[in-house]
C-alpha cells in the first residue's frame, strides 16, 4: 500500500504520529493490538480500506 | 514513593543488622567450644543459657540449624532489598523484580522448614515441647507464600505492560 502511494514508512509514521520504532513494530507483524483511532489514521493517510492494509493468516 | 523508600532504608537495616547478629553467633560458638570457663567470656559473646546447657552433639547440630536460617533470611532479605531498589527507581513491572520476589519468597518458605526442623530437633533431642505451631513458623510460611503469590501478581502485571507496550 506504502508503494501504491508512493509514501515511506517514516512519512507515515508522521502523518498518523507515531513514532518510527512503532511503525516498525507494525509492520514487521509483531504488534499485539492495534487501536482503532491508529488504524483510522492510516486508512486515512493512505486512503483506503482496512482490508487493504489487514490480511489473516492462518499459522 | 515515599513508602517504597522508608521501606527500603528499614529493609536495609535489618538486612545488615542480620549479617552483625550472624557474625556475633559465629564468633560466640567458636567461644563457647574453645573456652570451656564461662566468666571469662565477655557478657556480649554469652550465648543464651539453653545453649551453653545442651550437649555438644546437639550444639553443633543447632548450630548448623542457625547458620542456616541465618542464611536463608539473609538471602531472603537481600532479594527483597534488590526489588526494593527497582521499584523505588519506578521499575514496577520487570523481570528481575518478579523473579526477586519468587526467590524471597523461596527463601521464606525454607526458613519456615528449617524452623520446624528445630523444633523437632530440640523436641526429640532435648525433650523439649514439639509446637507444629509455632508463631514464627507459620509466620515464615505466610510470607513465603504471600510474596510467591506476589511474584505471580507482578509476572501478570508484566505481561499487561508488555502487551500494551506493543498495542500501537
Amino acid at each position: 500500500m506504502l508503494v501504491k502511494r508512493n509514501m515511506k514508512s517514516k512519512e507515515l509514521a508522521e502523518i498518523i504520529g507515531i513514532t518510527t520504532a512503532n511503525m516498525s513494530i507494525l509492520k514487521s507483524g509483531k504488534a499485539k493490538a492495534v487501536r482503532f483511532s491508529t488504524l483510522e489514521a492510516i486508512c486515512k493517510a493512505l486512503d483506503c480500506q482496512p482490508s487493504d492494509i489487514l490480511e489473516y493468516v492462518n499459522e | 514513593m515515599k513508602t517504597i523508600k522508608i521501606l527500603k532504608i528499614i529493609i536495609s537495616v535489618y538486612y545488615y543488622l542480620l549479617i552483625m547478629a550472624f557474625i556475633m553467633l559465629m564468633i560466640s560458638f567458636s567461644i563457647d567450644l574453645l573456652i570451656t570457663d564461662t566468666t571469662k567470656i565477655p557478657k556480649i559473646l554469652n550465648l543464651p543459657s539453653l545453649f551453653t546447657e545442651m550437649k555438644t552433639n546437639l550444639k553443633i547440630v543447632m548450630f548448623i540449624l542457625a547458620i542456616l536460617m541465618f542464611y536463608v533470611l539473609i538471602k531472603a532479605l537481600h532479594n527483597i532489598k534488590k526489588c526494593l531498589i527497582d521499584l523505588s527507581y519506578g521499575t514496577i513491572f520487570s523481570q528481575d523484580v518478579v523473579s526477586s520476589f519468587k526467590k524471597s519468597g523461596m527463601f521464606f518458605l525454607i526458613a519456615g522448614f528449617v524452623e520446624l526442623l528445630t523444633q523437632f530437633v530440640l523436641a526429640f533431642f532435648d525433650n523439649g515441647n514439639f509446637r507444629i505451631l509455632d508463631s514464627s513458623m507459620i509466620l515464615y510460611f505466610v510470607i513465603g507464600l504471600f510474596f510467591k503469590f506476589l511474584s505471580e501478581v507482578f509476572l501478570k502485571g508484566l505481561n499487561l505492560q508488555q502487551e500494551n507496550d506493543l498495542t500501537i
